[in-house]
């Protein structure tokens, strides 16, 4: 049986889907006996949920359309760079 | 996600010296490496150094680079590395090669202590928290609390917040940037979420006085 404290201990893991099988469905169990863990399982899961939203646009691979703080000179300096380095090989 | 095979062409595109492609991936990922640098470096300017010199290692070592991990991940990968050598230059920087008891006591800093009896049972157990999600200026606020807190976390833990929840990297990501194991970036992780739980309990407790 698990306790609390080692219920606790496991959660974020448990999110995360990181646990598996017996020791999954113990976790299940428990959460939906003990209504602290339960609240406490929310609120780490609320945690990762707001957490996730401090990430700016660079969140998804969808190419960004604008210039975002690339200042140009050093944009300019890293194709020179890429240049320099694709010339050698010509 | 790009898939792999449109990320093997795209890596074909800029090893054939594609310059638009290339200007892309500087773009898509400069902001985001500047951010995680400022977790090893102490200013600005420090961290557009250190990501500029990331990028010139990119140029040269991507022939080389064999897609065991995503571009992104190896670029990232690139950057911590360089961070660690500069180590002792920068008061700042996190000593990477020698966080082994600096972190153990770290690790023995739990969020959660003292709120369970001596049979593991909750004494202290979590409080409920009055939220609105419907109310965009509470939300702010939690956003805030959220951000302050990660800001003033030993510095492991907040390396693997920033890394795993908020700039999405996998957990092997991080192993692999950060050269620790498993179970240490769990235990960070962890240990990073509980104190921003508590933080955000302790937020909302006082916000039900007003």
């Amino acid at each position: 049986m698990l306790t609390c404290e080692e219920f606790a201990d496991k959660v974020s893991e448990y999110l995360d889907g990181n646990v598996v099988g017996g020791e999954r469905l113990s976790m299940w169990i428990h959460s939906a006996i003990c209504g602290h863990c339960r609240r406490y399982l929310n609120q780490i899961g609320a945690v990762v949920d707001l957490t996730a939203q401090l990430e700016t646009p660079d969140a998804t691979d969808q190419e960004r359309t604008c210039d975002a703080e690339l200042p140009e000179e050093t944009r300019e300096k890293l194709l020179e760079a890429f240049r320099d380095r694709h010339q050698r090989d010509r | 996600m790009l898939s792999i095979e449109d990320e093997s062409t795209f890596i074909a595109q800029l090893l054939g010296g594609d310059e638009e492609a290339f200007v892309r991936l500087v773009e898509k990922h400069h902001d985001a490496l500047v951010r995680m640098a400022m977790i090893f470096v102490s200013d600005r300017g420090a961290a557009e150094e250190l990501v500029q010199e990331t990028w010139l290692a990119v140029i040269d070592g991507l022939e080389r680079f064999e897609q065991r991990s995503s571009l992104k991940t190896w670029i990232f990968a690139i950057m911590a590395n360089k961070a660690k050598k500069r180590a002792g230059r920068d008061a700042r920087t996190v000593n990477l090669s020698s966080f082994a008891e600096h972190d153990i006591e770290r690790m023995l800093d739990n969020p959660d202590e003292g709120r369970f009896s001596e049979r593991g049972h909750w004494s202290q157990p979590p409080l409920r928290w009055r939220i609105d999600p419907e109310e965009r200026l509470h939300k702010q606020q939690l956003l805030e609390v959220v951000k302050d807190t990660i800001e003033e976390l030993p510095e492991l833990q907040r390396i693997v917040i920033t890394m795993r929840d908020v700039q999405g990297f996998s957990a092997n990501d991080v192993v692999g940037v950060m050269e620790i194991s498993n179970s240490h970036q769990r235990v960070l992780l962890h240990r990073a979420r509980a104190t921003i739980r508590a933080a955000l309990e302790r937020h909302l407790a006082e916000s039900e006085r007003i």
